[in-house]
Parts: C-alpha cells; structure tokens; sequence
C-alpha cells in the first residue's frame, strides 16, 4: 500500500486556461482529493482564448449535472440559451433546408425502425417531409420549448436539449467553480520547458517571471500551438484537410433580431458555411471558409454581409488545420481542447471532445510510472472518437448536389474515408446506419443529414411491410399529429427561456 | 422493393427450428399475411442429447415468436438459472451470474471499490455484492423485480432446456412454416451464381430466393473456409442425464484433467455434459468418468472455429454452420438469437445487395471472435489471443474492463471471470480516496446487509421447481 501511494501522481499542471483548461480543472477538482492531489493552472492573459465551442450537444448537461452544477444559476452566468439541433440551410442544395435535431424520429413499429416505414410512406406519397415526424424538430420550426419528461410513454421523452452559452464565460465560470476547490491559478506566460534528459518526460516549466513550476502530470491546453505536445514532445499531427478542406474562420458578434430560436444555424456559402448561435446577449456569429478557395477579404465581406443586426465586436480571424495529434497522450502530456486536434464547429463537438477527453483521462488516470496501457487505451479511445465525428462532418460536405463553386465540386467529387464510403454504401442500399460502441453521433443523427441533404436510400427494411398501406398511413398521419399537439401547447422558448432565467430576455423577444 | 418469395432452411436441429419459427413469425404481417413463404427441410436426423443455456433475454426473443415462459418450462424442459459456479479454474471456486456488482458510488465503476476494500480492510468477497449469485449460490428464487430502488431489479433469471423438446416446441407453434421433409443431394446455381434451388434425395427439387443453412451441408458444399480458433482445443463432449444433485437455480462448471464437466438442471433431471480434448482423453476414458450413465451415451466430435464468411450470395450459415465453440461459456442460443435478429435487421429482398451480407458477416465474425475470446479467458494463458492478453492486462493494471464492438459478454461477465480466475488489479480508481473512508466502508457494508436481507426473504427454489416439473408431467 505504501509502494502504491507513492507511485500516484500528486502533483498536475494545466497549460493554458481557456475552455480546455477550466474544464479539466473544474472535473479533476470536483473528482479527485485535494490534498492528495495538487492541480495547477497557468494560463496568460497575454495570450487570446479561441473560446471555441459556444454551442454544445446534450452531453454538456450530463456533465454539468457530474459536477453538480445548477441549471438555472450556471445559463444565468454564461448567457445560456437551450438548444434543440442545429438547423442546415443550403447544404444539399441551395434553398435547402433541414433540421438535425437531438431526438428521435417517430418510434418502432412491428420490431421496424420508424425511418423504414417512412421511407416506404415518402416512396408511396403518403409522408411529408421526415422533419414532420420530429418533436425536437417542430419546436426547433415554432421556436417552442419545454424541457423532457422522463416517462417513456410520453412523447416529451423523444428529445433532449443543450445549450449555447459564451465561453468566454463558461470558462469563467468554471475558474470561479475550480478555484474553490483548490486549483492553484498562476499568471504567466510559460518561456521555457523543461524535459527529463533520458525520458523525454516533460518535468516543469519556466515562466517569464522566473517561476519554475515541476509537476507529474501536464495537461497540454495551449491550443492550436500545442506548446507542450508539438512544440517540446514532437508528437506529430495528422493532417484531415484533403477532407475537410476548410482552415480559417471569421468571428464576430451582433445583436440579436430574430428572436429566441433554440438552435443553432449553419448557412452553408459559395465557400463553407456561416454559423448563427443566439445567446441571451448577443448572436455568436462566424463564417467557417477554405483559403484555398476564398481570399480572407471575400470572407470577411460574406460574413459582414449576412449579419441580421449591428456588430458588437471586431471581427476576429482564427486559423486552423483540420486533423488530430497522432497521440493526444505522449509521455506525461495530455493534450485536451484544440491542442489535441481540430475538428470545425459545424456540430458542436468542440466541448464535447474536451469533456470527453477528460473523462477518459479520469478513467485512465496515471501513476507516476506511466504505464503504456493507460496511454494506450486513452489514444485509441479518443482515436476513435475523432475519426467517427470526423466521418460524419465530411458526410455533409460530401452528400450535396451544389455545383455552383469550385469548393462544393471539390467535396462533393472528393475521395472519402473507406469507413464512411462504407457507411454510406449501406444506407443508400437499405437505410441501415452502422452501429458502433464508440461512435458519438447515432442513427438519428445520420438519418437528419442523409435525408436532409437528398441522400435516399433505394430500399428499406422489407419488413416494413408487415404494415399495410392504410396501417402504415395511419401511422404517419398518428405520430404527426401527437407531435403537432404536444408542440401546440408549449411556450415559446423566450417565453420559456424568461420563466426559467428571468431577465434573460427582453420583452419584445420573449414573444417569438 | 420485391419481399422475398420463399426462404429455405435446411436442418433438423434446435438451431434450425429458431431460424424457422422466428422468421415465420417476423415475416407475418399484422393483418395476418405472410411476407415470405418460410419451409424447412428436415432429414429426419435423430438429435443428440443436449441441454442448453440460455440468457434473460432469451425469453423476450419467445415472446415474439407468442410463446411464453410458462410453455417453456412445461414443453421444453426448461428451469430458470441465475448463473454458475466454477470449480478449477482459479485458485478457489466462483460464480458468473445475470447481473451486476454493487451500486455506483460515484463515477468510478462499482469494481474499483472491491480493489479499494480489499486494500482498506485486507478482505473482500465479490459475491457479497452480487445479488444474482446470493441468489444462485442460496438456492432461493424470485421472479423478475421492477421496482428500481429493489437490489433485485437488475437480476434476470436465465433458462437451461432441452434442445430437442425446444426444437419441438418451436415447430409446434410455428404452423407457417412449411416441413419438407428429404436428404439434400444437391444444388443449382441460377447465372448470377446465386443457388437458385436444392435438390433432394427422392429427386424433389425446392426452388428459394433465399437459404439458410444450419445444418452444414449447403455451406460445406460450397467451399466456404473455415478458420480453426486458435487455443481452444476441446474437439469431443457427452452428455448424460442424472437425477438432481441440488435444489439451486445454477450450473456447475468443474475443469476436468484435459477438459470440462458442466452440470446443468432441467426439467426432471440434471445433464452433464463432459467436454474434453481428444489428444488427452480417449473415449474410455470419458465415459468412465460419468460412471454407469456414460457406457452408452453418443460421443459428439466438433472442431473449434468459424466460416470465414456467414452470408455469402444468398446462403447463410447459422448455428453450428457458421461457427463452433466448446460451450464454457454457454454462448450457443444467445449467439443464434443474435445471428437471427442481426439477419432480421439487414433483411434482404429480392435485388442484390452484397453490402447487407458485407455488414452481417462484419458483425457477427467479430461477435464470434469476441465469444471465442470470453471462452480463452477461461483456459491457460498459453493459449491466450493477443486480445486476451491486452483485456487481461489492462485489468491487472488498472482494473480497466476494456469493452469493444460487438462484444456478446458483458462488462461483468468479463469481471466475474476475470475476478474469479485470480486476476486482481493492482491500483483502483482514484477519484474513491476523495470520498470519506469511514461512511464509504459503511455504505458497502448496508449494501451487503441489503442484499442478504432481500435474498433470505424469498422462497427457495426447490419449491418452485418441483412445481414446474409437476406441471410439465401433467402436461405430458
């Protein structure tokens, strides 16, 4: 026992504040000991945030709830708004518009998933639009809210919901929540590394003041530069831009004029696409786009050209290469946040790869031994992680009939990783989505974007038929009409929004 | 979309019946039209003696074809287990039972606490946090227990049965299917190389768009491969019936010089089933070591390992077809069961399309790697696949269960064994030191006392046996 306590780590340093960082800050202080373990954090204020991710997926709220946090007091601080899906417009063509919800679409009948009897109903002209058969999505087009009923028998137990929210006060947030449990904030900019001669291991850092700073375990949080795993461990990068081809965004805020949607909008250009998050404040806007095929000055006119209200801010111009380190753990570094890869924010993944990473590193975590089998199963874990969501970012640059720019031909004609060539056989074939352990986005998820973006499969599930054509058009006309009702008689999300976080919303808004 | 005019099945064992009854049942419309014309082809081959085991739910896997489990304990000489005990495979005996260990304290898996309590307090007993176990090792029963707040309420029951009368019982409520009953001699292949139809002794031939196999003969004719396991070696079993040795809801596993015994109770009696390795017992040897009932019994021969494909054109091998284990794990119906409700859902129609079979044999190849692998975990570490050895690894280090795609054990199945075998992991879950000591170790200790409490309130099993078997022979 006395052996074993002297192997733990007791001593953990975090790089780079920033979303990454606070949130391994908050979760490790939440979860481990304090006094048994030391958890630093330096961060400077000289160096910008990229303050990535203000819109989440549902897992956010599993995670809140982890570290105890309380709903309405953490939106109030952060400016939250609940978000249902991100709504796609000209994606599969142009005036094309879909809705990639967090919920379900209809539920099994006869042992036979819903999309099947749709895609026989669609086929047969007796289904509208499979939107239609979405409650997430009919309060994502009415802009209505209500939160889940956990009874499974009630339709409102179909959905779930997440937030957007300003990082910058998320991470904020999480400081305030991480200091009082013990995490020792320093301020600093970090001048030198220092490794172990024979390891490699890092073993401490320097700061401009003079500080040196030792720790066991570094968790890397310097974004894009990745200062601790590629600049001092030359852990190498694997480059994913030949499929995601875009590598800059413009950023800025405005105000905020068409009222309170709870979701998050992806416009797809000539040229990538512009996102449009509504906060309680403000409207997060930015514009996603490849160098290679738009100069900066273009980009920036197409975003200051589709803003809806006044600016707030400058606009800010982040760059970035699309991919993912080769190790996200090497030696006694954790690379967490932008530091470990980068995948563009058109689903949101960008907390939720951080949230994750920290659990795994929870799940993983080290001795001071540093054993390869914790090392081993976390880079495979995360591998995976990032390979499924980036499969499912190139689906929709890939599944689209645009030809009106040379950016939409490149995707569309691009070769695309075997998994999702893969993927994408078996569901034009039968509409069967491939189910892994490790796969964060699920069958809805893929059903939204391929029937969304005019991806339709030849056939459906033969047993869809055990369903005659009265049966199956009863079944559409009975689940679209308990969603309809169950959407008529709920508030309007500013409604509910200003109930819930009272002064989140001004009047006037609080009506749409 | 053309619906499949006919599938053929061809085999007379339990494995044939299942594909049989559960597609003649899936194919039927709710306005009571057949989808597909569903016929077995049966050669009347006489069935070896076997006993089964099968999972909680394989009972829901009934009820879709309507049969329930009141029929199943009358018909097909079924009686519910919880799970099993080991004897000579680790230093002491132990148990693998339907359900899990204990109740998160926190985020750290249940498991971590056993290591921590071991180090805390220098003993610890895994059982103790098992309810499926106190209710297999007690010899007491409960039916199923809804109630969330219940220790119960994660235990389902499982059912050992008799493969022949469930092979019967399945036929008897399966009037959809058609019996056509003749030796295949041979196959036609139409010009896209598809079998088109199977020809029979007496010269009839059955036309089908499509073909399950579960009997071998189909996939052997047509020169699918098949791959050996590697380190499984048990090529022989005999089975033999005796009366009960106990009144407990469980099987009994006990390694044997150069093989296994399994003792599992169904309706009326007890089987024992002798699996060994031929290069290290004769078959004079087997049958001395199941006394008087072993002189007469059939000596089944098998070889260990899988087709290297499960569907190919319009064929699909199913059962003992597809692939063979030596059972330690009590894999075969759950295995079928899931061989046929993964066939279901990528059910094919009349068009070609090789992704479905592509995806199917993805799948189910490497759930039977991952079944073949449980079974490894049981034997020496010298026939250990690379992946075992990595699963163990990271469970000695860590505590970690590393769980992948397909796996068809579960989490604390692998713990049981793992656990049981005398693998015990070497650090736990750090985020326990930051819960108080004292309240933690109190809080296992109501945990156990909860479990024993409920446990020792319900009613033995003996009494729901003798029941069962009593209302069996009325039956009968």
């Amino acid at each position: 026992m006395t052996d074993y306590n002297d192997k733990k780590i007791k001593r953990v340093l975090i790089v780079g504040g920033g979303t990454a960082g606070w949130i391994s800050a908050a979760s490790l202080s939440h979860l481990y000991n304090h006094a048994d373990l030391n958890i630093r954090l330096v961060e400077s204020q000289e160096i910008a945030t990229v303050g990535v991710g203000e819109a989440t997926v549902p897992h956010i709220r599993y995670f809140n709830a982890r570290l105890g946090l309380d709903e309405r007091e953490f939106m109030k601080s952060t400016q939250a708004t609940f978000k249902l899906g991100n709504e796609f417009r000209n994606w599969g063509r142009e005036g094309l518009r879909y809705a990639h919800p967090f919920g379900a679409f209809g539920e099994s009948v006869a042992g036979v998933g819903f999309h099947h009897h749709w895609v026989r109903a669609h086929k047969k002209g007796l289904a509208s639009e499979i939107g239609d058969y979405a409650l997430s999505v009919q309060m994502m087009n009415k802009a209505r809210f209500a939160l889940p009923d956990k009874d499974p028998q009630s339709v409102l137990s179909t959905f779930s919901y997440a937030y957007q929210f300003d990082a910058y006060l998320y991470a904020a947030y999480l400081r305030k929540y991480s200091e009082a449990r013990g995490v020792l904030r320093t301020e600093g900019k970090v001048t030198h590394v220092e490794q172990h001669p024979e390891t490699g291991d890092v073993t401490a850092i320097q700061l401009a003041s003079g500080e040196r700073i030792e720790a066991d375990l570094f968790i890397d949080c310097t974004g894009f530069h990745g200062l601790l795993i590629e600049q001092t461990l030359k852990t190498g990068y694997e480059d994913w831009s030949h499929w995601l081809p875009n590598d800059r965004a413009w950023a800025v805020n405005c105000e905020i004029r068409e009222g309170h949607l709870p979701l998050t909008r992806n416009t797809a250009h000539k040229v990538g696409w512009q996102w449009r998050i509504p906060l309680q404040h403000r409207l997060g806007n930015g514009y996603v786009h490849s160098s290679a095929f738009i100069d900066e000055q273009d980009a920036l006119d197409t975003l200051m050209n589709n803003l809806e209200g006044p600016t707030l801010t400058e606009p800010k111009l982040l760059k970035f290469v699309t991919g993912k380190r080769k190790k996200q753990w090497n030696k006694n570094v954790v690379a967490i946040g932008l530091s470990s890869g980068f995948l563009e924010p058109l689903e949101s993944t960008s907390i939720h790869l951080i949230h994750l990473a920290v659990t795994n590193l929870v799940e993983m975590f080290p001795d001071r031994d540093f054993r390869d089998e914790d090392r081993d199963e976390y880079n495979r874990i995360m591998s995976m992680e990032y390979t499924r969501v980036r499969d499912f970012l190139i689906l929709h640059y890939h599944a689209t009939e645009r030809t009106d720019s040379e950016f939409w031909n490149y995707c569309r004609t691009m070769d695309i990783p075997d998994a999702l060539k893969y993927e994408m056989d078996l569901f034009r074939q039968r509409a069967v989505v491939v189910n892994y352990k490790q796969k964060f986005f699920l069958e809805p998820s893929w059903l939204s974007v391929y029937f969304g973006q005019g991806v339709m499969p030849d056939s459906y599930d033969p047993l869809s038929e055990r369903l005659n054509d009265a049966e199956l058009e009863a079944l559409m006309v009975r689940t679209k009409s308990r969603i309809d009702q169950a959407v008529g008689a709920m508030p309007s999300n500013g409604a509910f929004l200003e109930a819930y976080c009272p002064g989140s919303v001004t009047p006037e808004k609080a009506l749409h | 979309m053309k619906a499949l005019r006919h599938i053929v099945i061809i085999g007379d064992s339990y494995a044939a019946w299942m594909a049989a009854a559960y597609l003649g049942h899936s194919l039927k419309a709710l306005d009571g039209r057949q989808l597909t014309q569903v016929s077995l082809v049966t050669t009347g081959t006489p069935q070896s003696r076997r006993a089964l085991s099968a999972p909680p739910s394989f009972r829901a896997f009934n009820a879709r074809m309507g049969l329930s489990e009141a029929q199943l304990l009358t018909e097909a000489m079924a009686l519910p287990f919880y799970g099993s005990q080991y004897d000579g495979f680790g230093a002491e005996t132990f148990w693998r039972a339907f359900g899990d260990y204990g109740v998160r304290l926190n985020t750290a898996p249940f498991h971590h606490f056993l290591t921590w309590q071991a180090q805390q307090t220098g003993m610890v007993d895994i059982d103790d946090y098992a309810p499926a176990v106190k209710l297999a090792a007690s010899g007491r029963f409960t039916p199923p227990v809804s109630a969330m707040e219940s220790p119960l309420s994660g235990v389902g029951h499982g059912l050992n049965l008799d493969a022949a009368a469930y092979g019967r019982l399945l036929k008897t409520a399966s009037p959809m299917v058609r019996v056509i009953e003749g030796t295949p001699s041979g196959f036609r292949r139409d010009g896209l190389g598809k079998v088109s139809a199977i020809q029979l002794g007496g010269g009839q031939t059955v036309e089908a768009d499509f073909f399950i196999d579960a009997d071998g003969w189909l996939t052997e004719q047509r020169n699918v491969p098949f791959v050996a396991a590697d380190g499984l070696f048990h090529d022989r079993a005999i089975e033999v019936g005796a009366p009960h040795a106990n009144e407990r809801a469980a099987n009994h596993i006990t390694i044997v010089d150069g093989g296994f015994m399994l003792r599992r109770p169904v309706g009326g009696e007890d089987r024992i089933r002798l699996v060994y390795d031929s290069r290290q017992m004769t078959a004079d040897q087997a049958r001395n070591l199941l006394g008087d009932m072993g002189a007469e019994a059939e000596i089944e021969t098998f070889v260990q390992g899988r087709r290297t494909a499960f569907w190919q054109d319009n064929v699909l091998s199913i059962g003992e077809a597809s692939g063979v284990l030596d059972g330690i794990g009590l894999h075969e119906l759950m295995f079928i069961q899931h061989e046929l409700t993964q066939f279901l859902a990528l059910f094919p129609d009349q068009e070609n399309r090789p992704e479905l079979a592509r995806e199917y044999n993805r799948v189910l190849t490497q759930s039977f790697d991952r079944t073949a692998d449980f079974a490894r975990l049981h034997y020496a570490e010298s026939g250990w696949s690379e992946s075992v050895r990595q699963k163990v690894s990271y469970f000695r280090s860590r505590g970690y269960i590393q769980m992948l795609d397909d796996e068809t054990a579960s989490e604390a199945d692998f713990l049981s064994l793992l656990w049981g075998r005398g693998i015990r992991p070497e650090r736990y879950d750090r985020t326990i030191d930051a819960l108080d000591k004292t309240l933690t170790l109190k809080r296992l200790e109501q945990m156990r006392n909860i479990i024993n409490h409920e446990i020792n309130r319900l009613p033995s099993f003996a009494i729901l046996r003798q029941q069962i078997e009593q209302a069996a022979s009325g039956r009968a």
